[in-house]
């Protein structure tokens, strides 16, 4: 797994990837550093820490393995 | 170079039971005003209501000469056991021995700590005798009380050759709703954080699917089934169901929930509430809420069975489309050490999305396979 730093509130996660469609993220500590996590329902990821595994993913930061 | 077999590790099921909220069943059931006997977290016990209105439940076995309070009577507030007619309290305490003249100090058993909510009846389970932790609560659901919502439909239907553990796998299980549920899942994320893990499912049917209409793969919004989740604790599921057939979309919760029995059979309840439709009357949502219920039941049936002739497998081979199991048995865990020793890994959130790309493409064409075999054939 990889470190991604969220853009917004800095938390980082650990994120791999099988494929682009695949994603885990493993969160370390208390979520409730991401300020928007007690809004967000349990199941939603915080869209930006998606848009920042993203931004990761097309920097090269995270590998997709190809299919 | 020698191929190595995989071998299957069984391991053993938990002798202990899980630390958490237990629904029982619905008030409407067991507040009947007779005692009730549930074979429960291998003991019994005896449920029933009070004259004051309230459920209370007690271990079964009187702690005098051990009868089974659960086939005596309902005196007042007290259960009176069929043996000797001591009187026990919904606290524990023996509350009288009608041919005594005093009651002896020590005479006390186990008071479950119990929960009413939205019809339903929950027992607090803790190996270590500590109550329910503040946040740790079973959530209402939004508009139960103002009557949107139709009466519960409910059943259930023992498992008596598991381990609980098999139904808390299929959280994770993407493939099996397509080959055991006649699903066809095209969205399939896991979160797991704190005490709660969430599936988040949407898919199409396999009718659909058949016909080779394009389906959107990886979208949760605009599929005909989504569902939405959440495990609060070890043993209680409430899914967030809509179900779309053309313009019409039913929304229901369905409660798929259980208590041990032993470590090797547990108890599987299921219920429905479903929002109500707009013109249609009481007894029609009921009947609809009732067909829906059924089906499931049917599905949970085709669960069992594999249950019933699966091994137990504590090692699990998976592939990439398969979900979490590992991550999920890791915070299933949690339940069945003392809370001072739940490790961060078991607790941390972690999320995981399944690329159903592959899945759904084969299906699909299995699907139209099928189909275009039917139509020569006849």
């Amino acid at each position: 797994m990889d470190p991604v730093q969220c853009s917004r509130c800095g938390t980082t996660v650990e994120v791999s990837k099988a494929s682009a469609a695949q994603t885990s993220i493993q969160w370390y500590g208390d979520s409730s550093s991401c300020p928007l996590r007690a809004d967000l329902s349990v199941g939603d990821t915080c869209p930006y820490l998606s848009d920042s595994i993203r931004d990761a993913v097309l920097e090269g930061r995270i590998e997709v393995p190809a299919t | 170079m020698s191929e190595a077999v995989r071998t299957i590790e069984a391991g053993r099921p938990p002798e202990r039971f899980a630390r958490g909220w237990h629904c029982l069943g619905l008030v409407r059931a067991l507040g009947d005003g007779q005692p009730h006997g549930i074979e429960a977290f291998g003991t019994k016990l005896v449920v029933w209501q009070g004259a004051d209105g309230e459920l209370k439940v007690l271990d079964a076995y009187c702690r005098h000469m051990g009868g089974d309070l659960s086939q005596g009577t309902v005196q007042g507030d007290n259960v009176a056991c069929p043996f000797h007619s001591w009187r026990w309290g919904g606290d524990g305490k023996c509350q009288q021995i009608p041919y005594a003249r005093r009651v002896p100090p020590r005479a006390r058993t186990r008071a479950w700590t119990t929960l009413v909510r939205d019809g339903q009846l929950f027992v607090w389970n803790d190996p270590e005798g500590n109550p329910p932790p503040e946040g740790v609560t079973i959530p209402e659901i939004p508009g139960y009380a103002d009557g949107e919502w139709t009466d519960w439909v409910w059943d259930q239907t023992l498992v008596d050759s598991s381990h609980c553990r098999e139904i808390i796998d299929n959280m994770v299980d993407m493939a099996h709703f397509y080959y055991i549920h006649k699903g066809l899942p095209t969205y399939f994320k896991n979160v797991f954080e704190g005490h709660v893990c969430t599936q988040y499912y949407a898919g199409t049917t396999h009718e659909i699917a058949a016909t080779g209409l394009p389906i959107d793969i990886g979208q949760y919004e605009g599929q005909q089934t989504k569902s939405d989740a959440t495990y609060w604790g070890p043993s209680y599921l409430v899914d967030k169901l809509w179900n779309s057939y053309g313009d019409l979309t039913i929304e229901s919760v369905l409660i798929t929930c259980h208590y041990p029995i032993s470590s090797t059979s547990f108890m599987l309840l299921y219920g429905m509430v479903m929002k109500k439709l707009p013109g249609m009357d009481d007894a029609t949502n009921a009947m609809i809420a009732q067909k829906m219920l059924a089906m499931i039941g049917e599905g949970f049936l085709e669960d069992v069975k594999i249950w019933k002739n699966k091994t137990r497998i504590d090692n699990p081979l998976l592939c990439e489309e398969d979900g979490p199991v590992y991550q999920l048995r890791r915070w299933y865990e949690q339940f069945y050490v003392d809370v001072a020793d739940i490790t961060p890994e078991m607790s941390q959130r972690f999320e995981f999305e399944i690329d159903t790309t592959k899945a759904v493409d084969f299906w699909q064409k299995e699907l139209m396979e099928k189909e275009a075999a039917k139509a020569s054939s006849s």
